[in-house]
């Protein structure tokens, strides 16, 4: 009898032990209490529900334990995400075959409308390059996106040279060429796409040696580590090509055609920043110019890209004069309308297939017939 | 608010449970009662002022019937309104929310259905006329049962009103109850129903026979841990309040013969359906024939109890077709086999029926039938479905392990053997898993 009620309390009191805690640390102040409306609308257990969860005493600590059982018991995807320690990489789904064509299309009326030679460059992501972090399993069942690029570069006119980038990436596929929880290219990825995309936009890559290698962040944890939270994935390292040659700089120019504010490049502070992948082109103010400080070359080359690749831009513009980035998820058509693609010797789409198979933002900015 | 959130295990029940015990024996039924109004309150209003409203209504119906000289028509009139707007009401809303594809109301069915059975029982004198409208809608709104159950006669119920000493000594056992059907829902009915959706997104090409073979037996697992593990919630609830509910589920995937496992699962529907519809219809002591047309029309409400779908009706004539069969003598052949053959053989008609249950048309379970006899050129096996087992097997393995009764056993063993360390053991364990079932509700 006297076991069994040692065991009752016990029991109970389990039930007690989180409210007690939350007293005690003070966590009932972030307790969201549903007023009248809420009840009304059928709303006040969610409302409270999410509360009580966000301050809940022990939150991290028991969903990182709840994570690393699952991940120990086999589990590996979460939310369409693969993750490993080595990274997390989004399983992407087919591509939308509309968007696609729309995106095309804006591309070809756009490129048709200028005399200056286009480039485009579909850079491939992370699922498709390093599939040797993928679940041999689950390789079948990816999305081909060796196949989509091709079939993308082969559906636009002769009026575009296209880059291989797949290839540029796939050859390297051992190297740090995606943040591990991140689904943007790393500063290496960029730099292995700026060697392959030498020879079709006219200017002769620079090798490694040509450039100090700076690593000014090795914490770094991206967006995706919000999207599969508490998976077990080592942080990210941010980092920084600095060209040597003539101890020739550049700096950049946000907003150029409005407020126009110059900045040096790589502005360590940004590091600091919501987003410290910022540090390559600045704050995102949708059109970006990086100029030479002491200019040997005069070519101009316009850029429309996702900001999937922007360390690319700081590594192809020691070749030019004037690059003038335009990020199509930032940009408005107040400051497109402004963008004069004549003033340009050469203009080069820069995307990657996670935002160009799925996203209508290329055919929305550049215009669709 | 649902039994498994993070809001009813550590905000409502230790309030309710504080609240609940620091009143006077006398007053606990009204403070039960407030509490069972503030569960439904906070989890769907709308749905509460349905059932204050048919259930006051059966109240008021049910005092008027009391008026009526045993033998007078008007108290026929009244017990069948009052089954007639309980039955409408259960069905045309069931319906319509089927149709609309919107939630069914909470307590829906365990509300009207208890008006119906309160109604039948008071007309033939099987149960005492309730005076107390708080008492009634009590036993209509005990918020333990509105999400699932179980189905309880009234007179049942209301027997348990009663001013009751608590006994701390008898409280244990129950609260383990609750967190064993936490567990079941969060970490194995989980995991089970998101294999089951991902492979039911499979296009017909993708599937392969492994696959058909898998899905039936997630479907059995998901739908056994999701039901079982809220009847155990509301039972372990039930005890910490002082009410004892019977239960639904009796390890029905280790029943001998398809009779035994209609006997097993959902127990309280089947015995509800035997009380109101089995007896008076004159149970199996008729003909062959009107005993088989009994079984089947019990049978098949104990199918369509989970929806008004072709399927579910297929499903329900499914297993009154093997009844009868074993009724008809095969079950005696049965009987003189080896138990593990009888269950293997159970199980496997009830994993096939699960097929008929889960197919979204007749022509989908049919494919399944053919692809998991390996008809129609599927292949034995595809990366898909073998990458989604990788990824879920323990989950299977713990789940198939847990339906069977040897846990249950083994914990048996140990309590005959040593109490002390059956109390220690069993504190630590439900402990741990009262820990995980958290961990599994805040990161699912």
């Amino acid at each position: 009898m006297r076991s069994q009620k040692i065991f009752s309390v016990f029991m109970l009191a389990l039930f007690f032990i989180p409210a007690a805690l939350l007293g005690l640390t003070g966590g009932w102040q972030g307790l969201v209490i549903p007023g009248a409306v809420d009840f009304a609308d059928g709303f006040a257990a969610h409302l409270l529900e999410e509360s009580f969860s966000d301050v809940f005493a022990g939150r991290d600590l028991l969903c990182a334990a709840t994570s690393a059982l699952q991940t120990a018991l086999g589990r590996n995807q979460q939310n369409g995400y693969f993750y490993s320690p080595d990274g997390i990489l989004h399983n992407l789904p087919d591509a939308d075959e509309r968007i696609t064509a729309q995106n095309l299309q804006a591309l070809q009326t756009f490129a048709g409308a200028q005399s200056a030679p286009c480039y485009f460059l579909l850079s491939p992501t992370s699922a498709a390059i390093e599939q040797s972090k993928i679940p041999n399993l689950a390789l079948e069942s990816l999305f081909n996106q060796k196949q989509y690029i091709q079939r993308c570069y082969a559906s636009l006119s002769s009026r575009f040279r296209t880059i291989d980038g797949y290839n540029s990436l796939f050859s390297h596929q051992s190297e740090y060429l995606f943040y591990h929880t991140d689904a943007r290219l790393t500063a290496q990825g960029c730099y292995y796409l700026y060697v392959g995309a030498g020879e079709k936009l006219g200017y002769t890559a620079r090798s490694m040696d040509y450039f100090s290698i700076s690593h000014p962040l090795h914490n770094y944890k991206g967006n995706l580590s919000e999207l599969v939270p508490y998976a077990p994935v080592e942080p990210d390292l941010i980092s920084l090509f600095h060209y040597q040659k003539n101890a020739r700089g550049l700096h950049l120019v946000q907003d150029p055609l409005g407020e126009a504010v110059e900045t040096q490049l790589y502005d360590l502070t940004l590091l600091d920043s919501n987003d410290p992948l910022q540090i390559y082109l600045g704050p995102d103010s949708g059109v970006t110019d990086i100029l030479a400080d002491d200019p040997i070359y005069d070519g101009q080359l316009l850029v429309f890209t996702d900001g999937s690749c922007d360390a690319l831009f700081p590594l192809i513009a020691i070749h030019y004069r004037q690059l003038r980035v335009v990020n199509l998820h930032a940009v408005t058509s107040a400051q497109l309308s402004q963008i004069d693609p004549a003033q340009f010797d050469q203009v080069l789409f820069a995307f990657s297939v996670e935002q160009f198979g799925y996203d209508s933002c290329v055919s929305d900015m550049l215009g669709t017939p | 608010m649902q039994l498994a959130s993070l809001q009813f295990l550590y905000l409502f029940l230790p309030a309710s449970l504080a609240v609940y015990h620091l009143f006077p024996r006398r007053m606990r039924y009204g403070v039960l009662l407030g509490i069972s109004l503030v569960f439904y309150l906070l989890a769907e209003p709308a749905s509460l002022l349905l059932a204050l409203v048919s259930v006051t209504a059966d109240f008021g119906l049910g005092l008027l019937m009391e008026r009526f000289e045993e033998r007078n028509r008007r108290r026929k009139a009244i017990m069948l309104s009052m089954v007639g707007k309980n039955l409408l009401l259960f069905f045309g809303v069931s319906c319509y929310c089927q149709l609309h594809g919107i939630q069914t109301p909470l307590g829906l069915p365990v509300f009207t259905l208890l008006g119906v059975g309160y109604a039948v029982d008071i007309y033939n004198g099987e149960a005492l006329y309730e005076h107390s409208w708080a008492k009634f809608m009590l036993a209509h709104t005990l918020f333990m049962k509105l999400p699932a159950g179980p189905l309880v006669r009234y007179r049942t119920l209301r027997e348990q009103f009663a001013a009751k000493k608590a006994d701390l000594a008898a409280m244990g056992e129950p609260a383990a109850l609750f967190i064993q059907g936490i567990a079941k829902q969060v970490i194995l009915g989980a995991p089970m129903r998101q294999l089951y959706n991902t492979l039911s997104t499979f296009s017909q090409a993708e599937h392969s026979v492994f696959s058909l073979w898998l899905m039936p037996l997630c479907a059995a697992m998901s739908l056994y841990f999701s039901l079982s593990g809220y009847c155990d919630m509301a039972r372990g609830l039930g005890g910490l309040f002082g009410i004892s509910l019977p239960r639904n589920f009796y390890y029905p995937y280790q029943s001998r013969s398809i009779t035994d496992f209609v006997g097993r699962f959902n127990i309280s529907v089947t015995a509800y359906l035997k009380t109101y519809i089995y007896h008076p219809l004159g149970e199996d002591s008729g003909s062959f024939v009107s005993s088989a047309l009994n079984i089947g029309v019990v049978t098949l409400l104990w199918g369509i109890w989970f929806g008004f779908r072709i399927n579910y009706l297929l499903w329900g004539i499914y297993f009154v077709l093997l009844i009868l069969l074993e009724r008809s003598g095969w079950g005696k052949i049965l009987m003189r086999l080896p138990v593990f053959f009888l269950r293997v053989y159970t199980f496997s008609l009830v994993l096939l029926s699960f097929v008929i249950f889960n197919g979204r048309s007749v022509g989908q379970s049919l494919f399944f039938f053919q692809g998991m006899l390996g008809l129609g050129g599927l292949p034995l096996a595809t990366s898909p479905a073998l990458y989604l087992i990788s990824q879920y097997a323990p989950y299977l393995v713990l789940a198939v392990l847990f339906s069977t009764s040897l846990p249950h056993s083994l914990k048996g063993v140990l309590r005959e053997k040593s109490p002390v360390a059956a109390a220690i053991t069993g504190a630590v364990c439900y402990g741990m898993l009262l820990i995980l079932s958290t961990g599994f509700i805040l990161h699912p």
